[in-house]
């Protein structure tokens, strides 16, 4: 190895370590002035890093040479960290709903970051996936495994029947039929006798491979790490599945179409797009991954009622999207884990999330309306 | 006779007429945009579409293209009538249009715009996206790749601005970035909205020069053209259609048309009309 390379790795290395080591004290903290010193240190340090255009370039420079290697640390940190973490199962289930929000959010975003449709039904589908794979779960006994394509195909059967007549309204109008949705969806749970009404449904059976039951301890060297790590890493699964369907849709003629339809869509129609199969696919894919996180939530929490599936859902989901960055998926990833961590390590201002969300909301669209991490430009060698 | 008004020009084509439209005419409210016009072009002929503003030069490709529906007449691409066909329908039997205010997909790239261009070419479906995925990146690659010659076609410039979000380009490189996704579909019958339109003069010769070049390597390909600026008009096209409130009020080739009275009224108005000044 050349001495320019040693050079070069090891700063690109000290950062991320840097990096990780913040994450990790900002998730065992749980003094409210210990967070809030952790944040500032961030913010001060990516303004020192801003302010020296130099450094700035170098280590962009170092990161788009060691890509891989920057992604190999990246997935070692990620499955290392329930063992870091395996005296405080409260983070890692933290984490775990992160993940959850992340996939919701990935879904989302194909709606209102590549097609610009507003899409305020993400209460409604991740309620038909938990409720119909619990449903079959109890009644039938199905296994997990059989139920999780299962709940995604149920959620995304009610996005194609939702999504045809939505394609007949635009833009606001559009955007309150979805509300409507949600909340049509949460009084018919809250209502209904065979969804159990508002005690929900209770005893859904932990998902299980082989004789390994998901609720039972992780025993690995001698270490013991909670049962919560085994939904942690399911979760980390399936977000990375997402991402990489993510990755192939947006560089595909079906990623295209979306952001054509997002500019322009007599334009779009007129380069032989057709506007409304495109959209309502889009909805369909939202809820099909919305119905596999649906179904993930209700097994691992064995429980579940219509109060986890109201209209907050929705809004705190196109926060994340807003925030993160419209059609990029690494920001969307990174907003679901902001927008989850940051509420919960601030329980002092709890009764005002709603209001802290909506004015995050309003900022971010003024500010920075394209979110912290805006659409890249695709390059196709 | 014929010959002495210069017909020769365009009469020696065969009858192969691409388009043809018949008595098609569209109300909006109390206006009437397009009136009984009767149309017609053979395969590979370049005709211009003159008129004053708000004549119904721009309706006219709405309704070829489906965007609008004619109240009355028939629309025959082809042989085949395609009223009632949604605009994406119709581009794929290889219609391609480019619009007078250049409606790009402003937020994504030059490059990026043109590959778009190509939707009706590619063929790969959502099963292969998400399982097969190495067929839609050769697809991609293959459209990226004619997208960058055929930007290269019009100027190494724009070739290199190609990953710049198109809303940050010249003016002049929008309307060409415009044009090249129209082609991209390798279209049959291909409509120019006023091609030419806040390009200086020396921009409108380079792209009536690019014209001419398209013409050149494609000759099945048929143009309709949109245009204010005569002299393009009379050096690209072989046939003029003149427009004026909605009704064809002259055709021809432009040595003919140029010296008609009721064109020459409908731009200049009549003699007759009290002029203030």
């Amino acid at each position: 190895m050349k001495r320019k390379e040693i050079f070069e790795i090891i700063p690109f290395i000290f950062i991320e370590t840097l990096f990780f080591t913040i994450a990790y004290l900002f998730l065992i903290f749980e003094k409210t002035y210990s967070i809030l010193g952790i944040l500032s240190g961030i913010i001060l340090f990516s303004i020192f890093i801003n302010k020296i255009p130099k450094l700035n370039f170098f280590l962009a420079k170092c990161f788009s040479e060691y890509k891989k290697l920057a992604i190999i640390y990246g997935i070692i940190f990620i499955i290392a960290l329930p063992i870091l973490l395996r005296n405080y199962p409260y983070q890692i289930f933290i984490l775990f709903n992160a993940g959850l929000f992340a996939l919701l959010a990935l879904g989302l975003n194909w709606q209102i970051g590549s097609t610009n449709i507003v899409n305020f039904a993400t209460g409604a589908s991740f309620a038909t996936g938990a409720y119909t794979t619990a449903l079959l779960a109890i009644h039938l006994g199905w296994s997990f495994w059989i139920l999780l394509p299962i709940g995604g195909l149920a959620a995304a059967g009610i996005g194609f029947i939702l999504g045809l007549p939505c394609m007949k309204t635009k833009t606001y109008y559009l955007s309150l039929v979805t509300i409507a949705f949600t909340l049509i969806v949460y009084l018919l749970l809250n209502n209904l006798s065979w969804t159990g009404g508002p005690d929900g449904i209770a005893d859904i059976p932990f998902p299980k491979i082989g004789n390994y039951s998901f609720d039972s301890t992780i025993r690995l060297l001698g270490l013991e790490i909670p049962f919560q790590a085994n939904f942690y890493y399911l979760t980390v699964f399936l977000v990375a599945l997402t991402f990489i369907v993510d990755r192939r849709l947006r560089y595909s003629r079906i990623g295209l179409a979306w952001n054509a339809i997002r500019n322009d869509e007599v334009a779009a129609e007129c380069q032989g797009i057709d506007v409304t199969y495109s959209k309502v696919l889009s909805f369909s894919l939202n809820f099909f991954f919305d119905g596999i996180a649906g179904t993930l939530f209700a097994f691992c929490m064995s429980h579940i009622s219509p109060e986890s599936f109201t209209f907050n859902v929705s809004i705190t989901v196109v926060a994340i999207v807003i925030v993160g960055g419209m059609d990029n998926a690494v920001g969307v990833i990174l907003g679901a884990l902001l927008m989850t961590l940051i509420p919960e390590k601030f329980q002092v201002f709890q009764n005002y999330r709603m209001l802290i969300f909506g004015f995050i909301i309003l900022m971010m669209l003024l500010l920075r309306p394209k979110g912290l991490f805006p659409q890249t430009v695709r390059k196709y060698y | 006779m014929i010959k002495e008004l210069g017909y020769e020009r365009w009469c020696h084509l065969n009858n192969d007429h691409i388009l043809i439209t018949e008595d098609l005419t569209i109300n909006f409210g109390g206006l009437r945009a397009v009136d009984g016009v009767d149309f017609n072009i053979n395969k590979g002929e370049v005709v211009g579409l003159i008129g004053p503003n708000g004549s119904g030069k721009t309706t006219f490709f709405n309704l070829i293209t489906g965007i609008y529906k004619p109240d009355r007449g028939r629309i025959l691409f082809a042989g085949e009538n395609i009223i009632g066909e949604k605009p994406h329908q119709i581009t794929r039997r290889g219609i391609a249009r480019t619009f007078q205010n250049s409606r790009l997909f402003a937020d994504i790239s030059a490059l990026d715009n043109v590959i778009l261009g190509m939707y009706t070419k590619q063929k790969t479906s959502l099963l292969d996206t998400i399982f097969r995925y190495k067929k839609v990146k050769t697809e991609l690659q293959e459209g990226a790749k004619r997208a960058m010659e055929l930007l290269a076609f019009f100027s190494e410039e724009l070739k290199k601005n190609c990953l710049r979000p198109v809303a940050d380009l010249p003016h002049t490189d929008r309307k060409r970035v415009e044009i090249c996704r129209a082609l991209a579909s390798n279209p049959k019958l291909l409509l120019l909205d006023e091609p030419t339109g806040g390009m200086s003069p020396e921009e409108t010769e380079e792209l009536m020069q690019d014209i001419k070049k398209i013409k050149e390597q494609n000759e099945e390909v048929t143009i309709i053209v949109i245009e204010h600026d005569m002299s393009v008009i009379e050096r690209i096209a072989d046939r003029v259609y003149v427009f004026n409130y909605g009704k064809k009020i002259a055709e021809g080739p432009f040595s003919v048309i140029s010296k008609d009275i009721k064109v020459i009224e409908a731009y200049l108005g009549e003699e007759t009309e009290d002029v203030e000044t």
